[in-house]
């Protein structure tokens, strides 16, 4: 083997490359010559020498300038999205009707309505019966009215007919100044109470009669007297408020009826339907709600970059400290925010040359997260390399 | 690199810490020893990173893409600028009690005191002066490779070559550093090492 193919030969030999033939080949030529043997060293020494290199950094003010210049970066490119769509003012309120029909086809009516899940058929037949209610609480309502004014109309019709009565028994007209037109009509009236009683029925019929007409059901008719029109009244009113509780009991036996058997199937129908919507209750009615859950991640989230921040300026004790309260925080955070601590964590214990607490911490996270494992590797070789030297 | 390119900077500055170190060093060696040019590539290699974060795809290696962008930087900084990576015998080199000796002044001290790390120092401030006589591509594939410690198909990918010319760069990055360094005293200073 030449010189030239002796060095060509030289970095695959200090890689471990070389198959089985060569590397036998090649030891044999560094074996036989001090020429030989000189060059692999000198290879050795350049390669020693590199691989020590490692003690340049760049200042941690580079860093924080670096960081803060890319987030005004990514926020300068969120505010231009949202200026493009401001200047195609078509694109946004579509965009908007959108979100709105999506969300409401997959949340469902009734979620939005209720807030909770109530089944379609209950809700149905819930509905039904408030209308039905709502009805006749409103006729009813308008009788009473009805019959209170007939009182009060009676009221009057009474007091003038013991005003003519009390006219009709004065004793002698000698003793009493002479009447006016006026009074001497009403004195008229009061020695026939009965005609008096007619003129008055016949001045009150029209009256009667709307006031009747407006709230009488069709078929019963008005009548001259009061006391058959109180009577009429008054078994309309009883007929109505049987109505109303025959439909209240129809619509309360219909809906014990659904309580049964229709209704726990109609519960896992419409569950089935509003799947979305039902998995959305269970959030809610969770122990965190999401908007918590999100407040705690970005919480956490926010801790974990004034960690990093702080590994930036150098205080390793302090960040390990406070990724430490991090990692045992309640909730406990995710596995990639505890990839990070851990990765954080172990680069400040080898920043402290703590190397084997930096092995250990590298060694659990390995277990937390395999899929990761090579990253974890790559940090435990950095550390033995440190610890050697 | 999925998080933030969903826009979360707290995942920026975490891949900011993890690779800084790593393409800071292949800058800085990339431009001679220069710290302020290499700050200032560094910045734009991440700016650069945080804005082409869309076009970045999880089936591409992060640290290759990463470095494929320093390095297409850091040789348009070198282009641009027409740098001359020639380092001065007189430029100052620091020392780790704080004070500042030259170069030359190092190389004519024969005081066996100084301590090891100092002489380290030396030994690699021969390196790097001999590694920035090396043509780009040899001295690119051979940072990347001995100093970052990364795999050839990953350099492959940085530079924008196939494995093969990377192997065979790297031997004669290695070849011409040999042939550079043997008339500085490098491998005896080195020999010396232990004896310090």
């Amino acid at each position: 083997m030449d010189i030239q193919q002796f060095e060509e030969m030289i970095i695959d030999y200090l890689d471990g490359t070389l198959s089985g033939d060569d590397k036998k080949i090649f030891e044999e030529s560094l074996n036989s010559s001090d020429e030989y043997r000189e060059i692999f060293e000198q290879y050795q020494s350049i390669r020693s020498v590199s691989e020590s290199d490692h003690d340049i950094d760049p200042s941690p003010e580079v860093l924080e300038r670096i960081s803060e210049q890319v987030k005004k970066t990514v926020k300068h490119e969120k505010k231009s999205i949202y200026e493009r769509w401001l200047r195609f003012p078509v694109l946004a309120p579509a965009l908007a009707v959108a979100i709105i029909g999506m969300l409401w086809i997959s949340t469902g009516e009734d979620y939005l309505k209720n807030k909770n899940i109530i089944p379609v058929a209950e809700n149905t037949a819930s509905r039904e019966f408030r209308s039905d209610y709502k009805a006749s609480a409103g006729k009813l309502n308008q009788m009473e009215t009805a019959v209170e004014e007939e009182e009060v109309l009676d009221k009057e019709v009474d007091k003038v007919v013991s005003a003519g009565k009390r006219n009709a028994n004065v004793p002698s007209s000698e003793s009493i100044p002479a009447p006016s037109a006026e009074l001497k009509k009403k004195q008229e009236y009061a020695a026939k109470p009965a005609e008096a009683d007619s003129t008055i029925n016949n001045a009150r019929a029209p009256i009667r009669q709307k006031s009747i007409n407006k709230d009488l059901p069709k078929g019963i008719k008005s009548d001259d007297r009061v006391a058959e029109k109180n009577d009429a009244f008054a078994d309309l009113k009883e007929n109505s408020r049987d109505n109303l509780n025959e439909d209240k009991t129809g619509n309360e036996s219909q809906l014990a009826a659904l309580d049964k058997d229709t209704l726990k199937s109609e519960t896992v129908k419409s569950s089935n339907t509003i799947g979305r919507s039902m998995s959305r209750t269970a959030e809610i009615t969770s122990s965190i709600s999401p908007s918590e859950r999100v407040e705690i991640a970005n919480g956490y989230r926010n801790e974990l970059n004034e960690i990093v921040t702080m590994q930036y300026k150098g205080d390793c004790v302090e960040s390990i400290e406070r990724s430490q309260k991090l990692l045992e925080a309640d909730p406990e955070p995710s596995i990639s925010i505890k990839t990070d601590l851990y990765l954080l964590q172990g680069e400040c214990y080898a920043k402290l040359e703590q190397y084997d607490k930096a092995l250990e911490i590298y060694d659990k996270a390995k277990e937390l997260t395999p899929h990761k494992s090579h990253l974890f590797n790559g940090k435990i070789k950095e550390v033995y390399l440190k610890q050697q030297k | 690199m999925g998080k933030f390119q969903k826009g979360d900077t707290g995942y920026f500055d975490l891949l900011l810490n993890r690779h800084s170190k790593g393409v800071y060093r292949f800058i800085y060696r990339m431009v001679g020893g220069n710290s302020s040019n290499a700050e200032d590539i560094l910045q734009e290699v991440f700016i650069k990173v945080a804005e082409n974060r869309m076009n970045y795809s999880k089936d591409k290696k992060f640290t290759a893409w990463l470095y494929r962008i320093a390095r297409n930087h850091t040789i348009d900084f070198i282009r641009k600028e027409r740098y001359r990576m020639h380092s001065s015998l007189d430029k100052n080199i620091g020392n780790e009690d704080g004070t500042n000796v030259t170069y030359l002044e190092l190389v004519k001290s024969d005081d066996r005191s100084q301590d090891e790390q100092f002489h380290n120092t030396m030994i690699k401030e021969q390196l790097h002066l001999k590694m920035n006589g090396l043509k780009e591509e040899y001295k690119e594939v051979f940072i990347l490779r001995e100093i970052e410690g990364l795999k050839f198909d990953e350099i492959a990918v940085i530079t924008d070559s196939n494995i093969n010319s990377v192997k065979s760069r790297h031997r004669y990055a290695f070849k011409e550093l040999r042939e550079l360094l043997l008339s500085t005293g490098f491998f005896d200073e080195y020999k010396k090492t232990g004896e310090v």
